[in-house]
């Protein structure tokens, strides 16, 4: 049995008013296990977002089910952390308390509770800033709140919906491997979103690939560039390399057909 | 060097500075507009009476009073007016305007009475309310909570509704209750909206002060001022203006700092 099991899923956003009804996604088959990176990637409106929140319990499908250990996922829960893109830290929280929250939730002792948010944000190096009002921070150490924050609790799935998106090239390639060191050190599933094929390659451990309009899953490719980047490669010289760009190109073409380019 | 907030294309924080500049001139021009035309007798005292003349009555007002109260008596009958009605409406309203926002029910519900009074003058509903709970306090009460109530519940509604989706959605993912997003993630973000509800509603609650105090009252600033208007005394309707618009700037200036020390953040998202 699967951790993860999406079995035959499709979801249909009904018709309201003058809109006609969207197939979000259709025809889902997907296992994730354990301790896998899994990235997502596809043109805008191929249903990315949803495939997501089916497993952090945000919505239900409208046909087929998604099962975690074998039992459907009825709603949100704490061993499936996420963080989003924006608007979703605290501002009338200091970062410490903005980490600490999911812990206050589950009445943690204040002691355990102290340890542990200094034990995340020294993780994603934010230890000096623990006082700061978020709205203070950059974009970057936002995001490595919104991470800390999620890490707290220990879930056993860390969800990501494009957590850099928008964040400039070179901070984006420190949150990479930063997750790829979080990933690396506690062995948790990550699922990631994501618009840049490039992210997609080389963070992933298996990368799943879909097509728009109905929302499918094209192909499901396994990756181990971000192994090598694990065992000391340089990260440059993994995306220069001729796999790389042979395969940056293939799934160039399966999602951008005619035009290059980023999404 | 100190660290500068970056100016917005707006101006928004260069015009914040220069405001209070420009509001001093204009309030010191006014006053002396006021006392020139006044002082060259081209408006009669009876229509209006000079600075100096409503400066001494002020004075005369606090010492002996007008029909039968001091000033300071006056001013506290409304005072006590105006705010049990706030409290009131910040204990009912807050509370009415969160369920509102979390809960169809509750909107649908309370949504159309609402929307119904909250146009009419409240002028048009006293007699009502003279009707059900006399002329005594409560129906004073009543009249200046129900102009009050509408503002502040407004306000709070949306202020939750205006919380980002993500915000609820990240919460429930860390484990929260219902209760637990309610507290820590709804009333907080609601909190500016709420802020300003309560300064409108104040603002409404003076408004209606002076309808609340036209009929059988004995004391209050309202009182004072149609009471000083069958005498044609029109320095103490003056005066008593300038008492209502002071003690209503005043309170609004103090939510001002209440805002800037409870939801510093405001703006900054
Ligand atoms: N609440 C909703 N109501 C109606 N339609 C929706 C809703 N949410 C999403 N959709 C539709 O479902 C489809 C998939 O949306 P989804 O957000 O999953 O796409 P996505 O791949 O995440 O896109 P993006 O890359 O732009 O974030 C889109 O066509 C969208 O218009
Ligand atoms: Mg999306």
């Amino acid at each position: 049995m699967s951790f993860i099991a999406y079995e035959d899923v499709s979801v249909v956003f009904p018709a309201t008013g003058k809109k006609e009804a969207v197939t979000a996604l259709e025809d889902i088959h997907l296992q994730l296990e354990p301790t896998e990176l899994v990235v997502v990637i596809g043109r805008s409106g191929c249903g990315k977002t949803t495939l997501l929140n089916l497993l952090a319990g945000f919505m239900s499908p409208s046909k087929g089910r998604v099962l975690m250990d074998g039992l459907p996922i009825v709603g949100p829960g704490v061993e499936r952390g996420a963080v989003f893109q924006k608007n979703a830290l605290m501002p009338w929280f200091n970062v410490r308390k903005n980490v600490e929250l999911g812990l206050i939730f589950q009445k943690i002792s204040a002691e355990a509770r102290k340890a542990r948010v200094e034990e995340c944000l020294a993780w994603v190096g934010l230890e000096e800033f623990a006082n700061h009002r978020v709205y203070e921070l950059s974009g970057g150490m936002q995001q490595r709140v919104g991470i800390a924050r999620a890490l707290a609790g220990d879930p056993r799935i860390l969800l990501m919906d494009e957590p850099l998106g928008a964040l400039d090239a070179l901070t984006r390639e420190t949150l990479q491997e930063l997750v790829l060191d979080i990933w690396n050190k506690s062995h948790k599933l990550i699922l990631l979103i994501t618009h840049s094929i490039e992210e997609a390659l080389f963070m992933g451990t298996k990368l799943v690939v879909m097509t728009p309009r109905p929302g499918r899953i094209h192909k499901v490719y396994p990756l181990d560039f971000c192994q090598k980047f694990i065992a000391g490669d340089d990260a440059r010289a993994i995306k220069s390399s001729p796999e790389f760009i042979a395969l940056r190109e293939e799934i160039m073409g399966v999602i951008h057909p005619k035009e290059g380019g980023a999404l | 060097m100190t660290g500068q907030p970056v100016k917005d294309p707006l101006f928004r924080h260069y015009l914040a500075r220069k405001t209070l500049l420009i509001s001093l001139v204009t309030s010191l021009l006014l006053v002396v507009l006021w006392w020139l035309v006044t002082a060259m007798g081209w408006v009669k005292p009876l229509f209006l009476p000079s600075p100096g003349q409503v400066l001494s009555k002020l004075g005369e007002l606090f010492s002996t009073g007008f029909a039968n109260a001091t000033l300071w008596e006056h001013a506290r009958a409304s005072l006590f007016r105006v705010f049990s009605a706030f409290a009131l409406a910040c204990l009912t309203a807050i509370p009415l305007g969160i369920f509102m926002g979390i809960h169809d029910l509750a909107k649908g519900i309370l949504d159309p009475v609402i929307e119904f009074y909250r146009p009419l003058p409240p002028l048009a509903y006293l007699p009502l309310i003279i009707i059900w709970l006399g002329i005594g306090e409560t129906a004073k009460v009543v009249l200046i909570y129900l102009a009050v109530f509408a503002p502040v519940c407004l306000s709070t509604r949306a202020g939750v509704r205006s919380v980002a989706r993500e915000k609820i959605l990240a919460a429930a993912t860390l484990g929260a209750s219902r209760a637990q997003i309610i507290r820590h993630i709804v009333i907080p973000g609601a909190l500016p909206e709420i802020l300003t509800g309560l300064r409108v509603g104040i603002g409404f609650g003076w408004t209606t002060l002076v309808a609340a105090e036209m009929v059988a009252a004995t004391s209050g600033l309202g009182f004072m001022v149609l009471n000083a208007k069958d005498f044609l005394a029109t320095d103490v309707v003056l005066t008593g203006i300038l008492v209502i618009g002071g003690i209503a700037y005043g309170f609004d200036m103090f939510m001002r700092l209440l805002e800037r020390w409870l939801v510093p953040w405001k703006g900054q998202e």
